[in-house]
Parts: C-alpha cells; sequence; structure tokens
C-alpha cells in the first residue's frame, strides 16, 4: 500500500487500522475500506523521551507488542502520548506516558457512564465495572500530532474533554469524549519491570536529544540544554556567579555560599537575566525560579517565560533550609529544589506551612513539609483511597491501605511564596483546598482545586533526624510548638507493656466482680421486723446455715421514704449466746430531683459452725435528728434477706481501682498529647 | 517483654490471688467471738465492768439519722 501523496511504501493492517501517518510525507491518510484518502498534513512528532519509539517491540508481562502508532496530546500542564500497541494475540491497547510513567490502558466497549462530563467534580467517585473510581482530573485535551497507523481518524487542534480516574489496586481509567463518541479506557500502572523494551536508543540518539520540541509547533518549545560552556554557570542554591572549572569534574563548591554545585544537571538560560538555571528532574519540572534574579518562569511554553519578577521592595522568603541544600532522609539522597510557603487563615490570624520540594535521581519528587518546627516527608500517591476528600469530615474515619485513618483537618491554603523548582505552575495567591487525615506517624493528605485532585501519604520526621539529615544544628530549624500533626506520643516499652497487662488483669477483676455478685444462695425464709418489734430487744425466728464455715451476708431493705432506721444486731446461736453484734443503718431522703442514701443495706460476716441461728435485735428508727416515738408508722418496716456462702467484692473493687489508676496514669499524658494535636 | 513488665505481672497475679483468697475467707469482716455471751435475761454478763444486766444492748441508736 502506498501513500497517495508521495508514493511511499506504507505498512498498513487495513483491518485494524483506520488512520496512518505517512511517515515520509507526514500525509494524514484515513484508511478506508477501499482506498486510502488524504486528510491533511501531520507536524511531526519530536522523539519520545521515554522507553517507546514507532516500529519497537517488546512485551507487558511476557505479552508480546508491537507499537504501530502515536499521539500526543497537550493539556494545561505539558502533554503526554499515547502508544498505539497490537498484542501478539491479536488484541491492541494503549500505553499512555506522562512524564516518566507509563500505564496499559485498554478500550472497554460495554462501559456505561453514570454521570457526564459536566455533572462530574474532581474527586467524586464513579463505578466502571463494579468498581470505584476517584475523578483525579477533568480537563480538556488538544490532539498535537500523530504518527503511525491508529484505529481512528485524528485531527490536529481537535479538543477533547477528558476524565482521568484512579481505581484500586493501581488501576485507572480515562474517559475521552469526542464529539458524540465517549470513550472509557480502563488500565494499570506500569511497572518498570512489567514492561520489557527488545530495542532501546543507542547514546548517540539519546545525546542528539538535545532539544526537545515541547508542545504544537515551533512557538512552545523548550529548550533543554546539557551544562556547557555555552552557558553561565550559576549556582543552585544562592545564583552566584561561577567559573567553568578545568576538566570533568560531577560538582565543584560555590566560592559564595559553600554548596555543591551538581555540574552533571541540565540547565535553562534564564529568560530575564544571563544566568543559568538548573533542572534537578527535567521529566517532571515544570516551573523554575532563578537564582540570581529571582524570576519565575515557565519551562514551557516559551512564548510566555516570564511568571513574575521578584518585588525588589518585597523581602525574598528565606526558608529555614536553603534550596539547593542536600540531605539523606530514608535511605535516599535528595537536595532541596524548589520552595513554597503557604499559609491559612483562621480568626484572621495567618499560620504559614512551609514545604520544600527535594528531588532524586532514584526516587524523583518528595515533599518535606514543616508546620509549627514539625516536619511531614511527603510522597505524591499513584493510587487513591476510594472517598471523595470533599465530603471528609474532622474525625470522619477511612481505610486505605490496610490503615485506618482519621481526618485531622480540612481548610483552604493560599500560596504566600515561591522559589526554585515545581513540577507545576504556581504563583503566589494561588488556592487551593485540602484534607489531612492521619494515623500516627503516618498522613494522608488531599489537595484538589477546581479541575485536579491529588493525594500524597506522608510520615513524621522528627527535628533531630532532619538535622542530621541536612548536617545542620538542630538550632538551625525553627523552634518545634505544641504537637505536630501526625506526631506519634512517644513512650516506654515498659509503659506499653504495662497498660496491656493491666489491662488484662483490670477486665480479669471485672469478672471475678461479677462471678462475687452472683454467688451465694438466698435463704427461702425472709425475715420481717416492724418498728413495734425491734423497738425493744426482738429475737427473731430462726435460720438455718447449713454450710460452715462460710461467708454469710445479711441485706436489710426497708420502705423509709425521707426517714433513717438504725438497728443494733447480734446473731445468735442455738444455745442463746450472741457469738457476734453488728450494726446497720438505712437512711433515705429525696426530693423532686433529688435523692440521697439508700433503702437497702448488707453486712457480710464470717460464720464458723453450722447449725440454727437467730438474729438478736434492736432499733431507732425517726424522720428528723432524732428518734421517731410514733410506733404505728409503717416505714420503718425492715426485711431481712439472708444468704449463705457468699463471695466478698471489695477485694476485687480494690484490684479493679489499682488497675485503673494505674491505666488511667499511663493515659492521661497520651490523652493530653492527643487533645493538643486535635485543638491546634 | 522486659524485666519490669515481667515483674509487674508477677505482681497482679500476687495480688489477684490474694484479692481472691481475702474474698472467699471473709478478710475484714466480722468473725464470732470467743467468749460467745448469753443473751437471756439475768444471765451473767461478760461486759467490761462484770455487771449482771438485764437487756443485751446498752445504749446506741439515737441521734443516728440526718
Amino acid at each position: 500500500m502506498k501513500c497517495p501523496n508521495c508514493g511511499a511504501n506504507l505498512d498498513i493492517d487495513q483491518t485494524r487500522a483506520h488512520f496512518a501517518v505517512c511517515g515520509y510525507c507526514q500525509s494524514s491518510i484515513v484508511v478506508d475500506q477501499e482506498a486510502l484518502k488524504l486528510s491533511g498534513k501531520m507536524a511531526v512528532l519530536r522523539p519520545p523521551l521515554g522507553p517507546l519509539a514507532l516500529g519497537f517491540t517488546g512485551s507487558i508481562a511476557g505479552r508480546g507488542f508491537g507499537v504501530r502508532g502515536r499521539v500526543r496530546y497537550a493539556y494545561d500542564a505539558g502533554f503526554w502520548d499515547e502508544w498505539y500497541v497490537e498484542f501478539e494475540d491479536g488484541e491492541s491497547g494503549w500505553i499512555s506516558q506522562d512524564e516518566d510513567r507509563l500505564a496499559l490502558e485498554e478500550l472497554s466497549q460495554d462501559t456505561e457512564l453514570s454521570a457526564t462530563y459536566s455533572q462530574l467534580e474532581v474527586g467524586d467517585i464513579l463505578t466502571l465495572k463494579q468498581k470505584d473510581f476517584v475523578v483525579r482530573e477533568l480537563g480538556v485535551a488538544t490532539t498535537e500530532a500523530a504518527e503511525g497507523q491508529l484505529p481512528f481518524p485524528i485531527i490536529a487542534g481537535e479538543k477533547h474533554p477528558y476524565i482521568d480516574l484512579v481505581g484500586p489496586e493501581g488501576s485507572f481509567a480515562t474517559i475521552e469524549i469526542d464529539g458524540q463518541e465517549t470513550r472509557c479506557f480502563l488500565g494499570k500502572q506500569l511497572a518498570p519491570k512489567d514492561l520489557r523494551v527488545d530495542q532501546e536508543f543507542s547514546p548517540d540518539q539519546k545525546d542528539s536529544l538535545e532539544t526537545e520540541h515541547r508542545g504544537s509547533g515551533e512557538q512552545r518549545q523548550r529548550v533543554v540544554k546539557k551544562s556547557g560552556r555555552e552557558l553561565a554557570l550559576n549556582c543552585e542554591s544562592c545564583g552566584g556567579s561561577l567559573e567553568h572549572p578545568e576538566g570533568n569534574l560531577d560538582s565543584l563548591t560555590c566560592n559564595h555560599c559553600g554548596a555543591i554545585v551538581d555540574l552533571s544537571l541540565e540547565r535553562v538560560p534564564c529568560p530575564n537575566c544571563p544566568a543559568s538555571v538548573a533542572i534537578h528532574n527535567p521529566e517532571r519540572a515544570v516551573q523554575l525560579t532563578c537564582q540570581s534574579c529571582h524570576a519565575n518562569f515557565e519551562l514551557n511554553p516559551s512564548d510566555i517565560p516570564l511568571i513574575g519578577l521578584a518585588d525588589p521592595d518585597k523581602k525574598r522568603p528565606s526558608p529555614f533550609i536553603p534550596i539547593g541544600s542536600a540531605c539523606h532522609l530514608f535511605g535516599q539522597d535528595y537536595r532541596i529544589v524548589g520552595y513554597l510557603r503557604v499559609y491559612e487563615r483562621d480568626e484572621g490570624v495567618k499560620y504559614f506551612t512551609e514545604e520544600y520540594l527535594l528531588s532524586s535521581h532514584a526516587a524523583g519528587y518528595r515533599w518535606l513539609s514543616e508546620y509549627a518546627g514539625h516536619f511531614t516527608f511527603l510522597k505524591e500517591l499513584e493510587e487513591f483511597p476510594q472517598v471523595n476528600p470533599k465530603t471528609l469530615r474532622r474525625a470522619q474515619s477511612f481505610e486505605f491501605k490496610g490503615r485506618k485513618w482519621k481526618v485531622l483537618e480540612k481548610g483552604t491554603v493560599t500560596i504566600d511564596a515561591v522559589d526554585g523548582e515545581l513540577p507545576w505552575v504556581a504563583t503566589v495567591g494561588d488556592r487551593n483546598r485540602y484534607a489531612d487525615a492521619i494515623q500516627p506517624p503516618y498522613m494522608l493528605s488531599a489537595e484538589w482545586t477546581g479541575h485536579e485532585v491529588s493525594w500524597s501519604q506522608g510520615q513524621y520526621v522528627d527535628r533531630d533526624e532532619v538535622a542530621q539529615a541536612f548536617g545542620i544544628s538542630i538550632k538551625d530549624l525553627p523552634p518545634a510548638r505544641g504537637v505536630g500533626a501526625c506526631q506519634e506520643y512517644i513512650t516506654t516499652p515498659f509503659k506499653k507493656q504495662s497498660l496491656v497487662v493491666m489491662t488484662f488483669f483490670c477486665c480479669l477483676s471485672i469478672l471475678l466482680l461479677v462471678w462475687s455478685t452472683t454467688t451465694g444462695q438466698r435463704l427461702k425464709d425472709e425475715i420481717y421486723l416492724e418498728r413495734a418489734q425491734y423497738d425493744q430487744e426482738f429475737v427473731t425466728k430462726e435460720f438455718e446455715i447449713a454450710t460452715a464455715p462460710c461467708l454469710v451476708e445479711f441485706e436489710f431493705r426497708s420502705n423509709i421514704n425521707n426517714e433513717w432506721v438504725y438497728l443494733d444486731v447480734a446473731l445468735v446461736d442455738e444455745e442463746d449466746r450472741a457469738v457476734m453484734d453488728f450494726s446497720t443503718q438505712m437512711s433515705y431522703y429525696h426530693g423532686p430531683d433529688w435523692s440521697e442514701g439508700s433503702r437497702e443495706d448488707t453486712v457480710p460476716v464470717r460464720i464458723e459452725k453450722p447449725g440454727l441461728y437467730k438474729l438478736l435485735v434492736k432499733g431507732v428508727a425517726g424522720s428528723g435528728e432524732t428518734a421517731d416515738n410514733q410506733l404505728t408508722n409503717q416505714n420503718y418496716n425492715v426485711t431481712v434477706i439472708v444468704r449463705e456462702e457468699i463471695i466478698l467484692s471489695r477485694y476485687f473493687v480494690i484490684l479493679m481501682v489499682f488497675c485503673l489508676i494505674w491505666i488511667f496514669i499511663i493515659l492521661i499524658p497520651k490523652l493530653t498529647f492527643e487533645g493538643k494535636r486535635w485543638s491546634e | 517483654m522486659n524485666k519490669k513488665t515481667w515483674a509487674l505481672v508477677a505482681l497482679m497475679v500476687g495480688l489477684s490471688y490474694t484479692a481472691v483468697r481475702a474474698s472467699a475467707s471473709g478478710l475484714g469482716i466480722p468473725k464470732p467471738v470467743k467468749k460467745p455471751i448469753s443473751i437471756r435475761e439475768g444471765s451473767a454478763k461478760t461486759n467490761r465492768r462484770g455487771r449482771y444486766r438485764t437487756r443485751y444492748f446498752m445504749g446506741g441508736g439515737l441521734l443516728r439519722g440526718k
């Protein structure tokens, strides 16, 4: 099959391809069942930076594929490539490449959407194929160019609204709206080990990528240059001008500020002054700050390079840790490449948070966030919790990756200062909403604007660790105030273990207490005493204690009402001998909304010998301070219930109280700590 | 578990055992007197003053209320 424009041979699979771009003359060709029709010219796509290229072959988890075509889409923050691949089993799919992230997507034919583009907001949950997906981004992409063969026609400059969704276990989805047609692609992130490419670019090819065209046409061109003598050399930290060293050195020490200057970094010329600016992460950096003139500029596009110049009257932000500082955190070497200071206003007071962007060749970007002298190390997540951050409430709990998270705070932050390299265009005054959930020492943080949401997971970093990581004194860090958002309460192992031990014995004492209250046998016959009887010494009827020695409990009950009864009691054996004396008192007073005392009293005693016993009782009763002489008052009657073989409860109560006091002493500092965390 | 925790466990086991024994034996509650007194009227009383009396209870029971 030949190109209808230039006659070059086209290798097109007509059963799949509906569109092709001639590799020689860049003609756009619609592939029909009968003929090839020219539909215009396509801009030249610049060589890719990733591992894939047209005609390359490889495999994904052992499934072989060949790269057949590519489409490049541009969006607000840059561009991404969609590689059209055909698998050896006859299926086709798309490998999406956004910066250094690769993902495999396949068109899902029978996916029904429960909401339209205009109905959705970032953070919303959408169910696709019985899985919940979170709307990460809503945007409009512009088709920039294409190459190779594709399953549908491409028109350069066409705009497509799209929805990016993040699902569980690394899955994601993209919904593209193309006029009346909506296409849903389901996919999974590709780990480097999942993708194997048979071919690779030669070192010469890689070196030839000195100039990379980014965006559509020459007007949107980003120039990335290797560090060389054609560019001025400036310190990444202070912006001071440096001499190019003799020989092939990897780094040199700035003779202005003493910072180590990495000579292997790519550099761009500042659009405002003769200085050069280093780029630590060319794949992701979008905004840079010249450390010489402090101009902020966007790396792409170059037709609007300057975002803003530093106001000479305004004091420059002075981070506690300067840009360019190197550190070693969580087993990885990083360098501070960017800085943001944001604030949150509460009752007229601004609360500032400083955020340092760390960059590492191996790990990419990380954030070190500092608030009130407390540091959190954060990494942006590819997989999102299945919750809408906008609907989260304070103290609400949710689960993610086996941890239970509790929402600590929600709010709006405003950018107050920007410096250095950033992965998006940030200007002073930009605002975004956030929600922080914690499970100390970990933090899960969502940030969202009108069209994008991102989640990060972080871990509290002790001040000593931060100082050690940067090789600075702890005195150089901002003083710590209060409790950090995800600061862990530190306690000794003994305290932790004793809490478990005492909780166990507390539960044991409660069980013993319950057991003790349910033991004992109640004797069938109750003893009734009328006021007239116990007004004088009165001997009750006999009762039998069958098992002895044992503990016997006498329970006295009276129907008093704002009255009291006092009884002297002697336990009398079969030979009319008082084997023991005790007394009991019931006093019960109440008003419309109060009461005190009790109508009951219990007296436990120990009996050594079994046999028949009776009680000798003498008592007084009244309603005021002195005894009432009216013998007719029915309220002074007393009932005595006898139980044998009881177990005393009081010692289990003492044991329980002891355990509770211990637990309380251990928990008070922790509760105070948590109280401070949640009150700030 | 460290040594302090083991010591605490041992202490609590001891306290629990003591509590069970004390609860079952009635530690701290009234026990029968060694020399019981007859309550029959006119019998010899063995009160501290060694006197005879006609009633068992002497005094008490007044001003006990609110």
